[in-house]
């Protein structure tokens, strides 16, 4: 551990205590790189961390993809390949990432690599080779079951990688996993215009849990939240600290 | 004189005096007990080619020389097993081993060597003369000019030495005038291997044989650094490897890899086999195990080049390893296609060849997800072309907001597109908030009612 002096204000003492500190945790790796960030509303939330990047996120829920694609738009801002892994069974149920339809919401097909493995257990071993790649700035794993020993394999490994892995998910899984966050995601009945996401904050790493409502801008996959429609800190008290988002 | 005949005998069915060519009734007569399988030439070939390639650990040059020969060119691999007389023992040990029985004969000149192991006594030739007491035979004069030889009293290649060449050649055709001269110094057909030895190879003999995992990853990784050490010390790339591993049974199982960039890492190369060395059946053990790396092309050391090398560098790795893992028709990458048609306008391309860029087209109409089978589904629409109110089937729902139609006709110039109908695509909304991209089939007013379909999802 190196010893460099600490600063002598409060707040660059309190940074550098905290980076040892993850340094101790074994999340070193993800620190020299810049989390990706999904507006102020989410940094809020999720803290100064933002979505870490060298971690493992998982989204489950039906409107998952959408809301992994507008991680992966703002993911890609490093270079490096998008590599989205399923499994016939995947393909079958869900079909296949299109590339029209990413390009329409600018996300460049070219940086697509497609890994259809043939099962499960293939899967989990691809989806381990694409994490601990450098080559790869956001891995896609449509991974149906993770376990956590599964899950801090991946965890392992895209700490080599230094990419962002999304584990998609169809159904809630109810077993313990080693990713940093795990979110419910599902369509929002909006009527007219950009779709609507209801984002469920279930578990993370900083111990934030909390609901957001939000609209897919679709040129651009950016996520602008509604109104609330209660104020915050009147509604009912829960058992972590409760968030909504305010518009702006 | 029809009838099965005998086409090879064992060494007890020789005692009996029955010999190839024999008729099977009369062998039957000889020997009543006799057991006969049906002869296999094809299966006799394969195996024969398989026993060549393992002959490979003697010389890189093998080939199989008739129905039951194989001819080695050891020119230079001598030494490696002390000397001509130390190699014939080894190939002798070896074949043992086997369970073979052989006649090997080493010579100056591959048709002497054939003579010698097949009508003389084999072993080294010592002198081309040693070949006169043999029967001409040898030689192969074929059914006529062997006749003709008989007739004449020309029982040994020596009396066809003494005759003139020229009226031998008028007398018995000029191929045995030809086979003659090869004896004594005529210029040799060019010798065809079974596989032209790699350039670049890198090999590995124990003493006794290895039967762990372990132990052959071990080997493989020193096979890969000393590999990609000769390829740097030549400037360059493998683009495809290939490992055999010689099992002391005489199977050589072969994987075969290849690579995206021309690549001389040795951790990656053997990356592509460490994953498939896991199910690899290894019987009683290893002795012999070859790295090669037959296609290679120019790398220079540093790679200088425009943009992000490294990146691009990592990118042919994972590519690699992917494809080692899962096959290349499973590691794939978009190009795009001139076709209107949705479902056309996407190729999916093994990833080791670089995609095509082309301009995409981009609509928002377009889902994030394609179905790869588009599913039947039922929907309550307005009548004649407006978007559907309702669906029912494997998902259903009431339509809260839909965009469309986007009218899509068939490419009418494709012959598979005949009989096709027009359809029009909505992007529907339901009720419970998922979107997706759905299909009619068809007009009214025609024959048949239109079909709804389901393509593809916006989430």
């Amino acid at each position: 551990m190196n010893k460099t002096p600490l600063p002598t204000d409060r707040a660059g003492r309190l940074a550098a205590l905290r980076a040892r500190i993850r340094a101790l945790e074994g999340r070193g790796a993800g620190l020299a790189i810049p989390p990706v960030r999904l507006g102020p509303a989410f940094d809020r939330l999720l803290g100064e961390d933002g979505l870490a990047r060298a971690a493992l996120h998982e989204l489950a829920g039906p409107a998952a993809t959408l809301f992994a694609l507008a991680i992966v738009r703002a993911g890609l801002d490093r270079p490096g390949l998008l590599v989205w892994c399923l499994d016939e069974a995947g393909v079958s149920a869900r079909g296949l990432p299109w590339p029209p339809g990413l390009v329409a919401r600018g996300i460049d097909p070219g940086r697509l690599l497609l890994v259809r493995a043939p099962h499960a257990t293939a899967l989990a071993g691809a989806v381990e080779e694409a994490l601990a790649s450098p080559a790869a700035s956001v891995v896609v794993a449509e991974l149906a079951r993770a376990g956590l020993g599964l899950t801090r394999r991946l965890q392992l490994a895209v700490e080599r990688g230094g990419g962002l892995g999304l584990l998609l998910r169809p159904a809630a899984d109810p077993s313990p996993s080693a990713a940093s966050t795990r979110w419910w995601v599902a369509p929002l009945p909006v009527g007219e215009g950009s779709p609507g996401l209801r984002l469920e904050l279930r578990r993370a790493r900083n111990g934030a849990e909390g609901v957001a409502e939000v609209r897919v801008d679709e040129r651009t996959l950016a996520l602008h939240p509604l109104a609330t429609l209660a104020d915050p800190e009147a509604a009912a008290p829960g058992p972590a600290q409760r968030w909504a988002l305010a518009r702006g | 004189m029809g009838g099965p005949r005998l086409f090879a005998v064992n060494p007890a069915a020789a005692t009996l005096r029955l010999v190839p060519g024999l008729r099977l009734t009369d062998a039957r007569a000889a020997c009543p007990r006799l057991r006969v399988l049906p002869a296999a030439p094809e299966e006799d070939a394969r195996a024969l080619e398989a026993l060549a390639l393992w002959c490979t650990r003697w010389s890189p040059r093998v080939a199989v020389d008739g129905t039951e020969g194989l001819m080695l060119d050891v020119l230079g691999c001598a030494h490696l097993w002390g000397g001509e007389a130390g190699l014939l023992a080894a190939v002798g040990r070896a074949f043992e081993q086997l369970g073979l029985e052989q006649r090997a004969a080493l010579a100056d000149r591959r048709l002497a060597a054939r003579i010698w192991a097949r009508f003389g006594p084999g072993g080294i030739l010592p002198d081309p003369r040693a070949l006169d007491p043999l029967p001409v035979e040898a030689l192969e004069p074929g059914e006529e000019a062997g006749e003709a030889l008989r007739r004449l009293g020309l029982r040994t290649i020596a009396d066809l030495r003494r005759l003139p060449r020229s009226a031998l050649a008028r007398r018995f055709g000029l191929a045995l005038a030809a086979r003659l001269d090869l004896l004594e110094g005529g210029a040799e057909p060019p010798f065809v291997p079974l596989a032209e030895p790699a350039r670049f190879s890198a090999r590995i003999a124990w003493p006794e044989p290895i039967a762990t995992q372990a132990g052959i990853e071990c080997a493989c990784g020193k096979l890969a650094r000393d590999l990609c050490r000769a390829l740097e010390r030549a400037g360059q790339g493998a683009r495809r490897v290939v490992l055999g591993l010689h099992r002391v049974d005489g199977q050589i199982a072969r994987l075969e890899a290849g690579t995206s960039r021309p690549s001389r890492d040795p951790d990656h190369l053997l990356r592509l086999f460490r994953h498939r060395l896991d199910g690899l059946e290894l019987g009683f053990g290893v002795e012999l195990a070859i790295l090669e790396a037959p296609e290679t092309v120019a790398l220079s050391a540093e790679q200088p080049e425009l943009g992000g090398t490294a990146d691009a560098r990592a990118v042919a790795v994972l590519v690699d390893r992917l494809t080692a893992r899962l096959g290349a028709e499973r590691v794939l990458r978009p190009e795009p296609v001139a076709s209107h048609v949705p479902e056309r306008a996407v190729r999916w391309c093994p990833a080791g060849v670089e995609p095509k860029p082309g301009p995409w087209p981009a609509s928002l109409l377009r889902p994030l997800r394609l179905f790869e089978r588009s599913l039947p589904v039922r929907a309550l629409a307005i009548v004649p072309d407006g978007p559907p109110l309702r669906l029912d089937g494997p998902i259903a729902g009431r339509v809260i907001a839909a965009s469309g139609p986007e009218r899509i006709l068939p490419e009418w110039w494709r012959p598979e597109d005949a009989g096709i109908r027009p359809r029009d695509f909505f992007r529907v909304r339901l009720e419970d908030g998922r979107e997706l991209w759905c299909v009619r089939e068809g007009l009214w007013g025609e024959a048949a009612p239109p079909a709804w379909r389901l393509l593809g999802s916006f989430a």
